[in-house]
């Protein structure tokens, strides 16, 4: 299901490309930390091919905190996201396309599914190599948001 | 060395001995989901899963304190709307009681209409939730925080702050206490009225609106104070919601066997369990004419 989504890259070129990857793989800054974890500050974004889509972010400060994650761009839910994101966050058009936007996976309790959090998505701005999950205050983004079943 | 009969039943009880141990591990964390049976298996990892679960279980105290301080300031500002409600009332009636054509009964009828508003108001200073006095203070059990006599209306509560925690060192002021609706002049004001309109005292009772509407601005105020609490009581639970989905995929992770392995582990072993054991059966069931 998700290698069908997975899109060709958009980069202008070779050079482009290897940038952004070198950037992938440097330390973000959380300033706010994650939610329940808010003294956690630097994180990285994994990519491995094994389980792409989906990335880890590893916390650079606890080793044993790291969570699956995947980019919005590969769910349904995403246009509902990023319109949230301008319309209540104020997020310009042309800042979010500056940014990817990632949400937390986690498996459901009975082991069946996988959800993701698309009521605080992550933010990630490569070129200030920041990030922060946002909390948007809206009903009808969900805390598990149902992907597939496992 | 020679091999005894002896030596080789030991043995396979041995295995058989590991080979169960082995099967109930796996079964145990099968039938759990959890790899992390106790501090023995992993200390480190168990500290972290208690920490992040003692995390959580506080989170979900602080959740059910906003509900708890929700109930509250809504309440709170539901009644305050009431009451803002009746004095714009009061002042459309201190407007019709101004027009010099008015006469002196109709005067009379206003003021009565008026004596409604003030015992309304006087009420709804007066309400409770789930059994305690909204405006009191801290007061909230014991007599009603406003008395009213027919022409003056006393406080006899006290100023104290009730308070919820809600997150990790934030405790939340819930209550707005009486001092603060007396602060507004709300019943100086109306009962002025009432009395200037049963004397038909018409310059007073035009003097009246300009203090009616300051007090109904400062309950409006007072109100805006509350709805803004009641927002910073949504987002700190959204975010507490947030912060134990995000512990709780962590928690997931740390503690639940990936279930797949551990299957595969389980026939593993369960196969090798089978193998042992008929392996003693064939050693267990030799008699003496194997012997000969």
């Amino acid at each position: 299901m998700y290698n069908s989504m997975i899109k060709s890259s958009s980069y202008k070129n070779k050079d482009d490309l290897a940038e952004h990857q070198f950037q992938q793989n440097q330390p973000l800054h959380f300033r706010f930390g994650l939610p329940g974890f808010e003294s956690l500050r630097e994180f990285r974004v994994i990519n491995k091919k094994e389980i792409a889509p989906f990335a880890i972010l590893q916390s650079l400060d606890e080793p044993r905190v790291s969570m699956i994650i995947i980019n919005i761009k590969y769910l349904p839910v995403q246009k509902q996201i990023r319109r949230v994101l301008m319309d209540a966050n104020r997020i310009t058009p042309e800042k979010l396309r500056k940014i990817d936007v990632y949400v937390i996976l986690k498996v459901s309790a009975d082991k069946q599914r996988l959800t993701a959090n698309a009521k605080a998505p992550l933010l990630i701005d490569w070129e200030r190599l920041a990030g922060q999950q946002l909390v948007l205050e809206r009903d009808d983004l969900p805390l598990e948001y149902h992907l597939n079943k496992v | 060395m020679r091999v005894t009969q002896s030596m080789m039943t030991r043995t396979l009880i041995s295995n058989l001995n590991k080979g169960r141990e082995s099967m109930s591990t796996s079964q145990s964390i099968m039938s759990t989901g959890k790899n992390l049976q106790s501090a023995s298996d992993d200390p480190v990892k168990y500290a972290t899963t208690t920490r992040y679960k003692e995390t959580y279980s506080q989170n979900e105290q602080y959740q059910k304190n906003i509900l708890d301080a929700k109930g509250w300031v809504d309440t709170t500002s539901s009644i305050l709307n009431d009451i803002y409600s009746n004095v714009l009332s009061a002042k459309d009636l201190a407007y019709s009681a101004a027009d010099s054509s008015s006469s002196t009964e109709e005067l009379e009828t206003m003021a009565d209409q008026l004596e409604g508003f003030i015992s309304e108001i006087y009420s709804l200073t007066n309400s409770k939730y789930l059994g305690k006095y909204l405006f009191s203070g801290t007061r909230t059990v014991e007599d009603k925080p406003f008395d009213y006599d027919g022409s003056t209306v006393d406080y006899i509560g006290n100023e104290g702050k009730i308070t919820r925690r809600i997150s990790e060192g934030y405790d939340a002021t819930i209550n707005i206490s009486g001092d603060e609706i007396m602060n507004t002049d709300v019943f100086e004001n109306l009962i002025s009225l009432r009395d200037a309109m049963l004397a038909g005292d018409r310059s007073a009772i035009s003097d009246s609106i300009g203090a009616l509407e300051q007090s109904a601005q400062d309950i409006l105020s007072i109100q805006s104070k509350t709805g803004s609490l009641s927002n910073l009581l949504d987002m700190t639970n959204n975010r507490l919601e947030v912060a134990n989905t995000n512990l709780s995929s962590l928690i997931s992770e740390l503690e639940d066997a990936d279930l797949t392995e551990v299957i595969a582990q389980y026939n593993s072993n369960e196969l090798a369990y089978q193998a042992a054991l008929q392996a003693t059966s064939s050693v267990l069931n030799l008699n003496i004419l194997d012997f000969l």
